[in-house]
C-alpha cells in the first residue's frame, strides 16, 4: 500500500539511492509495480521468527513409518502388524530409530519426530497435492510460494523458492499468487539429478568475457532507448533484471558447481552414489542434499529436494531398505553440516511423504504393504523445534494416530508459525474471497514441539 | 456454504431453507452498503462472519426462522446491536465481554450453536470482527431490504449516450475520441502528440497481426503517410485486417479465452492424456477471425454449432468443430471423483459465463452467489442444458481412470456422406473378374454367391450388391497352399467400431484349423486391447514366436478396403487400397506348420470373426510382384488410398433431454428439487426468457439469449477485450469479471457507445478493431507531453498517451524468427500430437520430447497443458485451465536468462549470422546496417556501428581459433539486438 503514495518519479528517484530498491523493482511484476507491492524483498514477519529458511526432504510414495521412525514391536500374545526391521534407542533421549537409518540415528539428538501424523486420503496424487498445497482436488499455491509470499527472500540474485527433482509443476506452482513466488524447478521431467541445473543458466556458446561484453552492449542499447523516451519504470526494471539474470548465471552456477567442495564433504554426502533397486530409482540424493545446503547458505528461502520410490508394495523389505540407504547418509551429512555451520538454528528441515504404510505381520508370507493415511511419521529438525524429541503416537499396530495428532493443515500452520507467519492472516484475495494455505478449516499450530 | 454439517442433524428441507435464505441475502450488493465500510472490513465480514452466521445461526435467529430463538435476529446489523432477551450480543467497548463470544465459546452457560462448538479460529474471527467495530453491511432488516435489490453495473442495459461535446473540436477523428477527449478536458488534461509514422506502423503490425513490419515497409509507409496522410493509414489498416496473419494473432487471443490446450492437464492422478484432435478447433478459431465471422454467430457455433442448419459441407464441419469449445476443458480424473459428469458441466458453465458475460456463475454450484445475483437455482437451470449434452473429448488416451472414452464428431468430405446411403454395397466393373483371373489364382470367387471352391462356415449370406455378408462365419480353403510362397487378395468391410472389441477382427489365417497356439500367418485389425493398433492392420505369427508388426493407417468402420498379402520366402508384404508403399513390409520366418489351411474372415481358431463384408477373394500359389498386387486394386476402378474421416472434439445433444436436480453443497449424490432448464433469471428482463425445447438440450436457445442485441454483457465484454489488446489497458480492468467484485468501467459511456456500434456493425470484430485503430486516441505517442504540468495523468486512466507494451510470448518468438528470416508464414499443419493418443507425462519427462522444432508461427505450437512450448513458457504464457482474458506481465530474471542463454535463441542468431556470412559482397559496416534494419527496423547511428563492430571484434579475438569464430561473433551482436528493449517493446 505504501507504494501507492509515491509517484513513479519519486520511486525512481529513491531508486538511485540504493541497489536494494532496484533489485526489488526489477523483480516485481510490471503490473504489480503499478498496483500493489508484490515483491521478493525481505519482509518482516509479524511473529517471532524461529526459522528463516526451510529444507523440505520430500519422500514421495509414502515412506514406511513403522520401518523407519515409529517402532512397533510385538506386544501381547497375539501377533499383530508392526515393524519388520530392528530398532535401537539412540541419542540422549533414547529415540527409537530403525536399523535402516544408521546415519540419521547418529543425529537423533537433532530430530523432532512426529509420530501422530494423519491425512485425508491414501490416493497418492491427491495426498501429494495436499501435502504441498493444502488442497486435494485443485491446484493451489504451494507451501514454498506462501512462505516466499510472506517473507520474501534474502538473496535477490537467486530465486526464493527452488524445487529439485519435482515431477509435477503443481507442487511448486504459485497458482493464484503472483508468479514471482513460483518455485524454480531444477531437474523436473525426470532428468538425471547428477546433472540437473537451472534452465538457461549455463551456456557455452561464448566465453564469459564475451558474454560480459555482449551484456554491456545490450545495456548500452537499453540505456539509449530509455533516454530517448519519457520516464518509464518498466524500462528501468528490465535493465536491472538483465543485470540480475546475468549475475544469477554466475551465482547460481557457482552454487550448482559442487566441484569446489572438499572431497570429504562430497564423500560424506555420498554425492554421485545412486541406488537402483526395485522401486528405488537413482536421484543422486547426495548431490541434492549438498545443493540444498548451498542454496540455503546463499540465502534461498525454501528448498525442496525429493527422493521417490517409497511406494513399496511387493518386495517391500528390499525396496524400503534401498530407499532408506539412498537417503540415510546424505541426510545425516546435511544435518551435521548445517549444524557445524551454525545454519541449523534458523533452518527448518522437514522430512516426510504423502502418507505412511501399514505394518507387516511378523510371519507374513507375502512381503507386501499398502498405503496408510491414518497414522504416519514426519520429522523436523533445527529452526526452533525441540531436539531429540518425539511427539505423538500411533496405536500398538501403528495403524492409527491416537495421540498428538497432526494433520497436513496443522503441519502447514506450524511451519508458517515457526517462520514467523500466522497461517490465519497470511491470506491472498482471489476470485472474490481471501484464501489461505490452511483453507477454510484452518490449521492448529503445534506449539508443544517449539523449543 | 457448507451444508454438509447439517445433513446429519436436519432433514433436507431444513438444509434447503437455509440455501434459499442466503439466496435472498445474496442480493444486497454494494449499493446497500450505505455506510462507507472499508473494503478490507467488508471483505472480512463477507468471508469470515457472514457465512458462519448464515450457516449456524440464521436457522433460529433470523426473519426466516420457523421459531425465533430468544427473540434474537442476527440477519441484519441492528438485530445484533438491539439484541434479544439477553440484550445486545456485541460489546464494542469491551469486545471480550460480548455475549456472542461467550456463546460461541460455550461459557457462562451459553452454548451456541447448541449442536457443536465452533472452531477456535472462527471464534477468533468474531473477536477480531468486534474489535474492529463489527463492520456490517446488512443495514436493513431483510424484510425491508427485499424491495431494494440493486444489481451490479453490468446488469443494466447498454445505453446510447449522446456523443459528448469537446472544446478542441479539431482533435477527434472518430466518435470514440469525443468520449476520451471530453473526459480529459474535464480533468484539465491534454492528449499528447501523435506517434510518428515509424512508431505507428510498428504498433499496428504487432497489434493486428502480431508481426513486425520490415524496414522497407516502414520506409514506404512513412513516405505514403507524409504524402497521403489518413488515406495511407487506412490503406495500411485494411491491408493488415485482410492479411491471413490477422487470424493467427487474434485467434490466439481467443484461445486464451477458450482455455485452449492439446492435452487434458494433470487429472489429479498425475495423468495427462493428449487431445489429438484439439488443433482443429485452433484452426477453426483462426479461420473465424480471418473470415470475420460475426461475433454472435461465433458464439452460437461454439455453444450450439451442432444444432445449426448448414448449406455446405464446409459449413457443417465448421459448426461441429466450433463446439470443441465445450470439450477442451481440463477434467479431474473419473476415478477420484463422484461428481465427474457435473465437473465437466461446471467447466462448461464457468467458461461460457466468464468468456461471454464476464460473470463467474460457477460459485453458485455450491452456494447462492454471495456477491452477484446468481442463485443456485440458476446454476442448475444452466446445468440441465449441459447435462442434456454429450461432451465428446475422444479416447482420453484410453485411460479409463481419467475419463471414459467418448465418440467424436465425424467430419466429412461431402454432404452425401451424411445421408444414409447404403455404404454396404460395392460395385466393380464388369471386367474386374477377368483382370483377376489373368493372374491365374488357384482359387477365386467374387463372393456374390456361395463359392464352390471354398468351404463356407457358420453365418455367411450372399447378395449381388453386398457380396459376402459376414456375421460370424469364415471361408476355409480345403487344399494345401504353399506356406512359403503365396498371395491373397480380397476386399473387406468391417462394421464394428474400432474400440468395441479387444480385437476388432481377424481377416486372415494360414495355420492349422483350431490350433490354439495359432502358429502361422495372421492378419488382424486392432481393437481396444492395445491403443497402438486400434483400427489398424497388423501381421502376427502366433503365440509361439509372437512376432507382431503393426501399421499406421486407421481403417474406418463401414468402409470397403482392398488388401493383398504376399509372402515370398521370409518377406511379407501387405498392400492396402492400391497404395504403392506396402502398409506392412517385414521379415517373418515361415512358421505355419504342415497341414495348415487358409482361412478368411476369422482366425484359424474362429477367434474374432469379421463382422461386415468380403468380396473378390483370390488366392495365388506364388508371391505376386508389386505391380501385380497393385493391378488387383487398379482394375477395380476404385480410388487409390484409404478413406479417411477426420474427427473433431465437440458436443451434441444426448438422446435423453432432462432437467437437472440441485446438487446440495455441489454434491451430485445429495439431490434437491429439479430445476427447469433456463438462463440467468436476474438478467431476464431484456427479453423474454427462452423457452427450452423438449427435444433438444437448449444450447441453441442459450446461445441465442446470449447474443440477443439487448443482452447487457455480451457486447460490452467483447468490446472491452478488443480494447485491451489494442491499448494494453482496459475500460473495465477486470476483463473476466463484470460482476460486483469486478471494477467499474472508467469510461462507461464510451464502453456502451462501442458496444452499440459493434452490434450495429453486425458484430464485426474487424470493423470494431478498424474503428478503434483509426481513432486519434489510438495513434497517440507513448511519451507524455514534455511540458511540465501540475495535472498529470499518472496511470494514464484518461488515455492521454499510449502505453508502451512488451511483446507477448508469441509475438516475441515470431518476431525473432522473422528478424532472422526463419519464419515460415504458411499455417502450421495439424499438431505434434495429432496422431498421439497417450499420456504425455509417462514416463516422467516424456512431454518435452513431444514438442517438435517448428518454424511456423507460435500459435501452431503444441499447447500441452502442464508442459507449454519451451520457447513460450518463460514469458507469462497462460496455464490454459480456465478463461484467461488478461495475461500477467512479469519481469523475472529467468526471462533475462532466456534472452542471454537459450539454445533456441542462440541457434536463430547463428543461423542469421551464417546467412549474413554468405553474402561476401557486404562490408562490415553494411553488415551492421542490415542487422539493425532487420531487427530494430532502423539504421544504426555512427557510434552504434562502432560499438557493434567492437563487440564483434572482441568476441572474434577471444574465440581465436575456435570453430566458426566469426559466425559466433556476429551472432553475438544479433543476439544482443534481439535481447534489447528496443526490439521487445512497442511504443
Amino acid at each position: 500500500m505504501g507504494m501507492k503514495l509515491l509517484s513513479r518519479r519519486q520511486m525512481l528517484q529513491s531508486a538511485s539511492c540504493g541497489f536494494g530498491y532496484l533489485a526489488l523493482s526489477a523483480l516485481c511484476g510490471e503490473q504489480a509495480l503499478a498496483s500493489s507491492a508484490a515483491s521478493l524483498k525481505e519482509k518482516l514477519p509479524p511473529l517471532r521468527q524461529r526459522a528463516k529458511r526451510v529444507i523440505f526432504l520430500c519422500m514421495s510414495g509414502g515412506p514406511a513409518n513403522l520401518d523407519t521412525f515409529d517402532y512397533k514391536p510385538q506386544v501381547g500374545k497375539k501377533p499383530h502388524p508392526g515393524s519388520a526391521f530392528k530398532f535401537q534407542r539412540h541419542g540422549h533421549n533414547g529415540m527409537w530409530v530403525s536399523e535402516l537409518m544408521p546415519h540419521i540415528a547418529q543425529q537423533a539428538d537433532k530430530l523432532c519426530v512426529l509420530n501422530g501424523m494423519y491425512c485425508d486420503t491414501g490416493n497418492h496424487a491427491q495426498s501429494f497435492l495436499q501435502l504441498h498445497t493444502g488442497e486435494r482436488f485443485r491446484p493451489r499455491p504451494s507451501l514454498g510460494s506462501w512462505v516466499t509470499y510472506g517473507l520474501g527472500t534474502e538473496n535477490q540474485n537467486l530465486p526464493g523458492f527452488i524445487s529439485l527433482n519435482a515431477h509435477e509443476a503443481t507442487t511448486y506452482s504459485s497458482n493464484f499468487l503472483p508468479s514471482i513466488y513460483e518455485g524454480t524447478a531444477i531437474g523436473k521431467n525426470g532428468e538425471s539429478m547428477s546433472k540437473a541445473t537451472l534452465e538457461n543458466v549455463a551456456t557455452d556458446h561464448l566465453p564469459l568475457a564475451s558474454r560480459q561484453k555482449q551484456l554491456s552492449l545490450i545495456q548500452k542499447l537499453n540505456r539509449r532507448h530509455q533516454k530517448n523516451r519519457f520516464e518509464d519504470p518498466k524500462l528501468e526494471s528490465v535493465i536491472q533484471s538483465m543485470e540480475l539474470g546475468f549475475r544469477m548465471q554466475t551465482e547460481a552456477q557457482n552454487i550448482l558447481d559442487i566441484s569446489t567442495e572438499p572431497d570429504h564433504i562430497k564423500e560424506k554426502y555420498r554425492v554421485g552414489k545412486n541406488i537402483s533397486v526395485g522401486t528405488c530409482r537413482p536421484s543422486d540424493f547426495g548431490r541434492q542434499c549438498l545443493l540444498a545446503r548451498r542454496f540455503i547458505e546463499a540465502g534461498v528461502r525454501f528448498v525442496e529436494i525429493a527422493q521417490g520410490g517409497w511406494d513399496t508394495h511387493t518386495n517391500h523389505k528390499r525396496d524400503v531398505k534401498a530407499c532408506c540407504e539412498s537417503v540415510d547418509a546424505p541426510i545425516a551429512a546435511l544435518l551435521e553440516d548445517l549444524d557445524q555451520r551454525g545454519l541449523l538454528d534458523d533452518t527448518l528441515v522437514v522430512w516426510g511423504g504423502e502418507f505412511g504404510r501399514p505394518g507387516m505381520l511378523p510371519n507374513a508370507k507375502k512381503d507386501e504393504t499398502g498405503h496408510n493415511p491414518r497414522g504416519f511419521t514426519f520429522w523436523l529438525a533445527g529452526g526452533g523445534v525441540k531436539r531429540g524429541f518425539t511427539y505423538g503416537k500411533t496405536d500398538d499396530t501403528g495403524l492409527k494416530a491416537i495421540d498428538g495428532r497432526i494433520h497436513f493443515r496443522d503441519l502447514h500452520a506450524t511451519i508458517l508459525e515457526l517462520m514467523g507467519l500466522r497461517h490465519d492472516t497470511l491470506t491472498y484475495f482471489h476470485q472474490g474471497r481471501e484464501h489461505r494455505l490452511t483453507g477454510p478449516d484452518g490449521g492448529k499450530v503445534v506449539r508443544e514441539i517449539f523449543a | 456454504m457448507r451444508l454438509k454439517k447439517f445433513s446429519n442433524n436436519f432433514n433436507l428441507i431444513a438444509a434447503l431453507l437455509c440455501t434459499f435464505q442466503v439466496s435472498f441475502l445474496g442480493f444486497d450488493t454494494k449499493s446497500l452498503y450505505a455506510e462507507n465500510l472499508k473494503p478490507s472490513h467488508l471483505k472480512f465480514f463477507e468471508t469470515k462472519i457472514r457465512p458462519v452466521l448464515a450457516n449456524h445461526c440464521y436457522k433460529c435467529h433470523s426473519g426466516k426462522a420457523k421459531k425465533l430463538g430468544a427473540n434474537l435476529k442476527l440477519d441484519y446489523k441492528d438485530g445484533l446491536i438491539k439484541g434479544g432477551e439477553s440484550g445486545s450480543v456485541i460489546n464494542l467497548k469491551k469486545p471480550n465481554e460480548s455475549l456472542i463470544l461467550k456463546a460461541l465459546l460455550h461459557t457462562d452457560g451459553l452454548e451456541m450453536p447448541p449442536e457443536e462448538k465452533l472452531s477456535p479460529a472462527i471464534v477468533a474471527d468474531f473477536r477480531r470482527w468486534i474489535e474492529i467495530g463489527a463492520p456490517d453491511p446488512r443495514k436493513l432488516n431483510p424484510k425491508e431490504a427485499k424491495n431494494k435489490q440493486s444489481l451490479p453495473w453490468s446488469f443494466n442495459p447498454v445505453k446510447d449516450y449522446p456523443i459528448p461535446k469537446v472544446k478542441n473540436e479539431s482533435w477527434p477523428q472518430d466518435s470514440l475520441d469525443h468520449y476520451i477527449l471530453a473526459r480529459m478536458e474535464k480533468a484539465q488534461l491534454n492528449p499528447t502528440q501523435d506517434a510518428s509514422p515509424e512508431v505507428l506502423i510498428r504498433r499496428l503490425y504487432v497489434d493486428l497481426i502480431g508481426l513486425q513490419p520490415s524496414f522497407q515497409e516502414i520506409v514506404k509507409f512513412k513516405t505514403a503517410y507524409l504524402e497521403k496522410g489518413e488515406a495511407a493509414l487506412k490503406a495500411l489498416v485494411d491491408h493488415l485486417l485482410t492479411s491471413s496473419q490477422f487470424g493467427e494473432r487474434w485467434g490466439r487471443h481467443w484461445l486464451d479465452i477458450a482455455r485452449y490446450g492439446e492435452s487434458n492437464g494433470n487429472d489429479g492422478l498425475g495423468r495427462n492424456p493428449t487431445f489429438p484432435h484439439a488443433w482443429r478447433y485452433r484452426d477453426y478459431v483462426i479461420d473465424a477471425f480471418n473470415r470475420d465471422t460475426p461475433y454472435d454467430r461465433f458464439i452460437k457455433e461454439q455453444i450450439a454449432g451442432d444444432l445449426l442448419p448448414y448449406k455446405t459441407v464446409e459449413e457443417r464441419n465448421r459448426n461441429l468443430v466450433g463446439t470443441g469449445f465445450l470439450a477442451l476443458g481440463w477434467k479431474p480424473a473419473l476415478a477420484m471423483n463422484q461428481n465427474f459428469e457435473m465437473d465437466v458441466v461446471n467447466d462448461q458453465i464457468d467458461t461460457i459465463s466468464t468468456a461471454f458475460m464476464g460473470l463467474s456463475v460457477a460459485c453458485a454450484r455450491c452456494h447462492d452467489h454471495k456477491h452477484d445475483p446468481i442463485p443456485t437455482k440458476d446454476y442448475y437451470s444452466l446445468a440441465g442444458i449441459f447435462k442434456s449434452t454429450q461432451t465428446m473429448w475422444g479416447l482420453a488416451a484410453n485411460e479409463k481412470l481419467t475419463a471414459p472414452a467418448t465418440p467424436l464428431h465425424k467430419l466429412v468430405d461431402s454432404l452425401d456422406e451424411t445421408k444414409n446411403s447404403n455404404t454396404k454395397a460395392i460395385t466393380f466393373p464388369g471386367n474386374y473378374e477377368e483382370a483377376i483371373r489373368r493372374l491365374k489364382p488357384a482359387i477365386y470367387s467374387s463372393l456374390k454367391e456361395k463359392p464352390a471352391t471354398l468351404i463356407t462356415e457358420n453365418k455367411v449370406t450372399f447378395s449381388k450388391s453386398e457380396h459376402a455378408v459376414m456375421e460370424s462365419g469364415r471361408f476355409r480353403v480345403e487344399r494345401e497352399i504353399p506356406r512359403d510362397n503365396y498371395s491373397v487378395s480380397f476386399w473387406f468391410r468391417n462394421d464394428v467400431g474400432n474400440t468395441a472389441r479387444p480385437i476388432t477382427a481377424y481377416l486372415f489365417s494360414h495355420a492349422k484349423n483350431g490350433d490354439k497356439q495359432q502358429e502361422g500367418d495372421h492378419i488382424g485389425i486392432g481393437g481396444k486391447h492395445d491403443a497402438k493398433h486400434t483400427g489398424k492392420l497388423y501381421f502376427w505369427n502366433g503365440q509361439k514366436h509372437d512376432q507382431l508388426v503393426g501399421s499406421s493407417t486407421i481403417l474406418l468402420e463401414g468402409t470397403w478396403n482392398h488388401l493383398v498379402l504376399t509372402r515370398s520366402g521370409e518377406k511379407v508384404r501387405l498392400y492396402l487400397n492400391g497404395v504403392e508403399k506396402p502398409e506392412i513390409e517385414a521379415q517373418f520366418k515361415i512358421s505355419a506348420p504342415e497341414g495348415s489351411r487358409i482361412f478368411v474372415g476369422a482366425r484359424n481358431d474362429q477367434f474374432s470373426p469379421l463382422k461386415g463384408g468380403l468380396a473378390h477373394l483370390a488366392i495365388f500359389e506364388r508371391a505376386l510382384n508389386r505391380n501385380e498386387c497393385l493391378s488387383l486394386h487398379r482394375a477395380s476402378g476404385h480410388k487409390r488410398g484409404t478413406k479417411q474421416v477426420h474427427f473433431a472434439m465437440g458436443a451434441r445433444d444426448k438422446a435423453k433431454i432432462e432437467d437437472c436436480k440441485i446438487n446440495i453443497d455441489g454434491n451430485s449424490r445429495k439431490l434437491g428439487p429439479s430445476t427447469p432448464r433456463g438462463v440467468l433469471t436476474s438478467l431476464g428482463s431484456f427479453t423474454r426468457p427462452p423457452k427450452m425445447p423438449k427435444t433438444s438440450s437448449g444450447r441453441l436457445e442459450l446461445a441465442e439469449w446470449l447474443t440477443h442485441p439487448q443482452h447487457p454483457q455480451t457486447s460490452r465484454v467483447m468490446v472491452n477485450r478488443v480494447w485491451h489488446h489494442l491499448f494494453g489497458q482496459t475500460l473495465v480492468s477486470t476483463v473476466d469479471d463484470f460482476g460486483s467484485y469486478g471494477e467499474k468501467p472508467t469510461h462507461p459511456e464510451l464502453l456502451d457507445h462501442l458496444a452499440l456500434q459493434f452490434i450495429k456493425n453486425d458484430w464485426s470484430v474487424k470493423l470494431l478493431i478498424r474503428k478503434i485503430v483509426l481513432s486519434r486516441t489510438y495513434r497517440l505517442s507513448s511519451d507524455p507531453l514534455q511540458k511540465k504540468s501540475k495535472v498529470r495523468d499518472t496511470n494514464n486512466i484518461h488515455y492521454s498517451r499510449h502505453l508502451r507494451r512488451r511483446l507477448d510470448a508469441e509475438s516475441l518468438r515470431d518476431s525473432i524468427l522473422q528478424a532472422c528470416s526463419t519464419l515460415n508464414l504458411k499455417p502450421g499443419q495439424e499438431s505434434a500430437v495429432a496422431k498421439i493418443d497417450k499420456l504425455i507425462n509417462w514416463p516422467p519427462g516424456e512431454a518435452k520430447y513431444l514438442h517438435q522444432p517448428s518454424a511456423h508461427r507460435s500459435v501452431y505450437l503444441c499447447m500441452l497443458r502442464n508442459s507449454p512450448p519451451p520457447e513460450l513458457a518463460a514469458f507469462d504464457f497462460p496455464t490454459s485451465v480456465r478463461v484467461h482474458g488478461k495475461r500477467e506481465i512479469t519481469n523475472q530474471p529467468s526471462q533475462a536468462l532466456f534472452l542471454l542463454n537459450n539454445p533456441w535463441l542462440i541457434e536463430q542468431s547463428q543461423h542469421y549470422s551464417r546467412k549474413l556470412a554468405q553474402n561476401v559482397a557486404l562490408t562490415e559496416v553494411q553488415k551492421i546496417e542490415s542487422i539493425f534494419q532487420a531487427i530494430l527496423k532502423r539504421t544504426p547511428q555512427e557510434d552504434e556501428i562502432q560499438e557493434g563492430l567492437a563487440l564483434v571484434r572482441a568476441v572474434e579475438r577471444e574465440l581465436g581459433e575456435a570453430d566458426s569464430a566469426s559466425i559466433r561473433a556476429w551472432a553475438s551482436l544479433i543476439q544482443a539486438l534481439l535481447a534489447s528493449n528496443e526490439f521487445r517493446y512497442i511504443d
